[in-house]
């Protein structure tokens, strides 16, 4: 069990730092692309190269991390009731829901991806894209998403590595005006 | 019948403490599933959330979240509310005019409301509560000056709204500025009110501080307003677009705290990760709530209620109050793009049938749908707001209350005034049509 | 029989109201049929690049595919982009028509389990341009940044010299308005639908950069679970949809040049040596296509013949020239 809490939590980051990584290059191409226009030289394949991979990339690799650190935002008014349910099974039940809905979508978008990959789907133009390299990253993140929902569903209660920081700011007007 | 069982469905869930994207995917594909058996189940989720997100549009999204998350972890921010503070902090309240007129700024440069909540909400959140606010308060009203993005040039609801009706881009964008500062006016009369009658939930006023000190504390100040500054001239002078604007500013506030040296490593990293979760935490339930979106479209409960409305025979008064009936009830579980997608097929050739001007009818519709960004339970900007300032989303929306009902008078002001909408596309040069 | 037709385009948009809506009245007034068709414009189902999926899952029935957003799964069919293979409207409908349903059905079309029920081809790409004065030279039009819409618009825009900018549709009224474009590449009635007359000056007539296809597509397990009749019906009420719709695109373009001159705005044919200067810089990009295709073992060179001999029998025939008289009224 311990070992298979590692695991998760190193694919987690793995693929977190992966989207942070293409969040920063998104930062630098878009830049260098208008930039760029500004002297007649805007880089070429900025827009697809971010349409693409980069915002897949962002939005589907950091959602594991994002979901096991408490990032996905939810309502939390009975939260403390639902705390109260023997056996954590409030929090086993939204994870075996959960794990239905994203296991049927890593089935079908899965599948997508594989017939993509077998039939090498690649855009016509001034870059020939290899577009199946784009279906990937949702697969990918989903089924790291996956492994954590499983988890929870035996062990609702395991400590979070990295949870979320509380609120950094201190409600201490008096602090900072005397400062 | 089945829409309202999906709906419900889908508030459980949320009530169930599901995440909301969560809820959006898992109440989508029983409604999509119940709506048109496996088909429609399948092919959504085969590329439908990808779709949604796989999008250089949206790009503006994830650029502005990292530029406010440079900018907290660099303290830009935090230097320009002890100078705001300086200034107006023996106001009460006086910190919270200040977000107003950096809301309104930032939505001179920031065409999305969601990407505006994201950045006041780590950019400013912190501040206000250091120096007092309520987390309720200050949550709240961050929520709602976010929208004034969508208003206030430039705006992707709007280009979108052009779009799909085929309406001028360029009046929507004049039109949508007066709309857009009478907005932040109501804010401020709002702010107002709150300090009188809820005083607890607003800083303490301070004691007046020195012309010599204020000038002292400005002087550090300097590097937000180069910073806007840069964002405004090159928006303006055409240099970059405004979906590129956000990956400039991110560039401009890592450079400015470099400069500065304000940037270690571990700062920089964790600037960089709380923005990359953030941008993923917006950008999947926008990817999941396309499934969502595409049920209530299968299903045709909008349109069979627009029909209803079309052939009721009512006064194109009666007809409006309707519609905008419907966009809000929209509002509570949709966002405002695919609610514009959804519905303007069909209120389009409605209204503009009755007479209604296209010009103001685009700006109605999406102060309409940005009034449902900020309405619970499935409110985009409060969820922001809460994963951004680690606020439960019913403190936000408590918080927000005032600002909605300040929201519904300024529509109702638009719709019994259209010339507040239209007098500045009035008097502009452009031959539309 | 109940079907779901998707696509891209508003309701607003011309292509739905003079186009689409001929595939509509046409099953309306063959009730033996028994077929109704809900219509999902503007998106509603999918984004524009997703409508082969559509279909093809059965999310829709039917769908509207633009060539250009599946590149990667109908690359043949992107035959259609190059620039000055046709010069106007029903000079390209007819002999695409043909190719769809003779050739490219066998190679493009069955493997993504679609059937073809019409196409549709806009007017030739124009210059659209922020200067006023007309172009006489390709030194006029030298780094000009222009947008560029299509896999082969970026290889025509460099062939040209200019320096060719992918940007996303909602900024391009602001892009040209604040000169961060100088120019596009779009067709003219297109254009008036965004309103980009608003922010531009001088448009060219016979600059044929290019054009855009669109293939309205049923799914074929859909397809063979209907009668024959109801097959009958929606091929033609296809016919008609994909003869308005060229024929409105068409007419629009005539429109739009007419409005464009009553507002005083330079519209004007380029002189014959620039147009020939044109051609001969834009030889380059029938070339490169030609190569791509035969990277990926597809007969593109033997689809390049084929759509110009049916090009040059509709021209002798009168095919062409009966539609467009058709179109037009006369
Ligand atoms: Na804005
Ligand atoms: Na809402």
């Amino acid at each position: 069990m311990r070992h298979a809490e590692r695991f998760v939590d190193v694919l987690e980051r793995a693929s977190d730092i992966l989207a942070a990584v293409g969040l920063c290059t998104m930062m630098l191409i878009i830049s260098a692309d208008a930039l760029g226009r500004l002297f007649g030289a805007p880089l070429q394949g900025a827009y697809e190269f971010t349409a693409y991979y980069l915002m897949v990339i962002v939005a589907f690799l950091a959602l594991p991390r994002s979901y096991a650190t408490g990032g996905q935002v939810r309502l939390e008014l009975l939260e403390p009731w639902l705390a109260r349910l023997p056996g954590g099974l409030a929090r086993r039940g939204v994870a075996l829901l959960s794990l239905a809905a994203f296991g049927l979508l890593l089935w079908f978008s899965g599948d997508e991806a594989l017939r993509r990959i077998a039939d090498r789907e690649t855009t016509f133009g001034v870059v020939q894209w290899p577009l199946y390299l784009s279906y990937v990253w949702m697969p990918a993140g989903i089924a790291i998403l996956i492994l954590r929902l499983a988890l929870d569903v035996v062990r609702p209660d395991a400590p979070r590595r990295g949870a979320a920081r509380p609120d950094a700011a201190r409600p201490d007007a008096a602090g900072v005006a005397g400062r | 019948m089945l829409v309202a069982g999906i709906l419900g469905l889908l508030f459980l869930l949320l009530f169930l403490a599901v995440p909301v994207a969560f809820a959006m995917l898992i109440a989508g594909i029983v409604g999509l599933y119940l709506a048109g058996g496996a088909y429609p189940v399948i092919g959504v989720l085969k590329s439908g959330p990808y779709e949604h997100v796989a999008s250089y549009t949206l790009s503006t999204l994830p650029m502005f979240v990292l530029m406010a998350e440079l900018m907290s972890a660099s303290n830009i921010t935090r230097d320009l509310f002890r100078a705001a503070n300086g200034w107006l902090g023996h106001l009460r309240g006086g910190l919270a005019y200040a977000a107003v007129s950096g809301g309104v700024l930032l939505a001179a440069v920031c065409g999305s409301s969601s990407a505006a909540a994201a950045t006041l909400a780590s950019a400013i959140h912190p501040e206000m509560r250091r120096y007092g606010y309520s987390a309720s308060f200050s949550a709240g009203a961050l929520a709602a000056v976010g929208t004034l993005a969508i208003m206030i040039p430039p705006s992707i609801a709007l280009v979108l709204y052009g779009i799909l009706t085929e309406t001028s881009v360029g009046l929507l964008l004049i039109a949508g500025l007066l709309p857009g500062l009478l907005t932040a006016l109501a804010y401020i009369v709002t702010i107002q009110l709150i300090a009188r009658l809820r005083p607890a939930s607003v800083a303490r006023s301070q004691p007046r501080v020195p012309m010599a000190q204020r000038l002292r504390t400005s002087l550090p100040a300097l590097p937000m307003f180069l910073l806007l500054g840069a964002m405004i001239t090159l928006i303006y002078s055409g240099t970059v677009t405004p979906t590129e604007v956000g990956a400039l500013g991110a560039l401009c506030a890592f450079a400015i705290a470099l400069t500065l040296g304000r940037l270690g490593r571990r700062s920089l990293s964790d600037a960089v990760f709380r923005a990359t979760r953030s941008s993923a935490m917006i950008l999947c339930i926008v990817a999941f709530s396309a499934v969502f979106a595409v049920f209530l479209t299968l299903s045709g409960a909008p349109q069979t209620i627009l029909a209803l409305v079309q052939g009721s025979g009512l006064s194109p008064v009666s007809v409006l109050l309707l519609v905008l009936a419907v966009l809000l009830v929209l509002g509570i579980f949709l966002d405002q793009i695919a609610i514009l997608i959804i519905t303007m097929p069909l209120i389009f050739p409605l209204m503009t049938g009755l007479g209604y001007d296209p010009i103001w009818l685009g700006i109605i519709v999406v102060k309409t749908a940005e009034i449902g960004l900020l309405t619970p339970p499935v409110g985009l900007n409060l969820f922001i707001l809460s994963a951004t300032a680690k606020v439960p989303v019913a403190t936000v929306a408590r918080g927000v209350t005032p600002f909605v009902i300040a929201e519904l008078i300024v529509l109702a002001l638009l719709v019994a005034f259209p010339q507040i909408a239209l007098w500045l596309p009035g008097l502009s040069n452009l031959t539309g049509g | 029989t109940e079907l779901k037709l998707a696509d891209q385009f508003p309701a607003t948009h011309v292509i739905t109201r003079e186009g689409t809506q001929a595939f509509f009245d046409y099953i309306k007034a063959h009730p033996e049929a028994d077929l109704s068709v809900q219509h999902f414009p503007g998106e509603q189902l999918g984004k524009a690049n997703s409508m082969l999926d559509l279909v093809r899952n059965r999310v829709a029935d039917i769908a509207m595919v633009g060539i250009s957003y599946v590149t990667e799964r109908m690359p043949l069919a992107t035959l259609m982009e190059l620039p000055g293979l046709y010069r106007d409207s029903f000079d390209g409908y007819e002999p695409f028509l043909h190719l769809a349903e003779k050739d490219l059905a066998g190679i493009d079309f069955d493997r993504n389990n679609v059937k073809l029920l019409w196409v549709l081809v806009t007017p030739p790409y124009q210059l659209l341009m922020k200067r006023s004065e007309p172009i006489a030279s390709l030194a006029d039009i030298e780094g000009m940044k222009t947008r560029v819409a299509g896999s082969t618009g970026e290889l025509a825009a460099k062939a040209l010299g200019l320096v060719p900018v992918k940007m996303a549709a909602p900024d391009l009224y602001v892009a040209l308005e604040r000169g961060t474009l100088d120019a596009a590449i779009y067709t003219l009635s297109a254009m008036r639908s965004y309103k980009l007359e608003e922010v531009t000056n001088s448009f060219t007539t016979n600059a044929s950069l290019g054009g855009v296809a669109f293939g309205a597509f049923i799914n074929k397990d859909v397809w063979n679970g209907l009668s024959d009749t109801q097959r009958k019906v929606l091929l033609a009420a296809g016919a008609e949809a994909g003869f308005h719709t060229t024929c409105a695109l068409m007419k629009g373009d005539l429109k739009a040049q007419e409005a464009l001159k009553g507002m005083g705005k330079a519209v004007y044919a380029m002189p014959d040596a620039l147009v020939a200067q044109f051609a001969d810089k834009l030889s380059v990009v029938d070339a490169e296509w030609q190569k791509q295709m035969a990277g990926r073992n597809l007969p593109g060179e033997q689809m390049m013949t084929r759509f110009r001999d049916y090009q040059k029998q509709a021209r002798a025939d009168g095919t062409a020239a009966a539609e467009r008289d058709r179109c037009l009224g006369k």
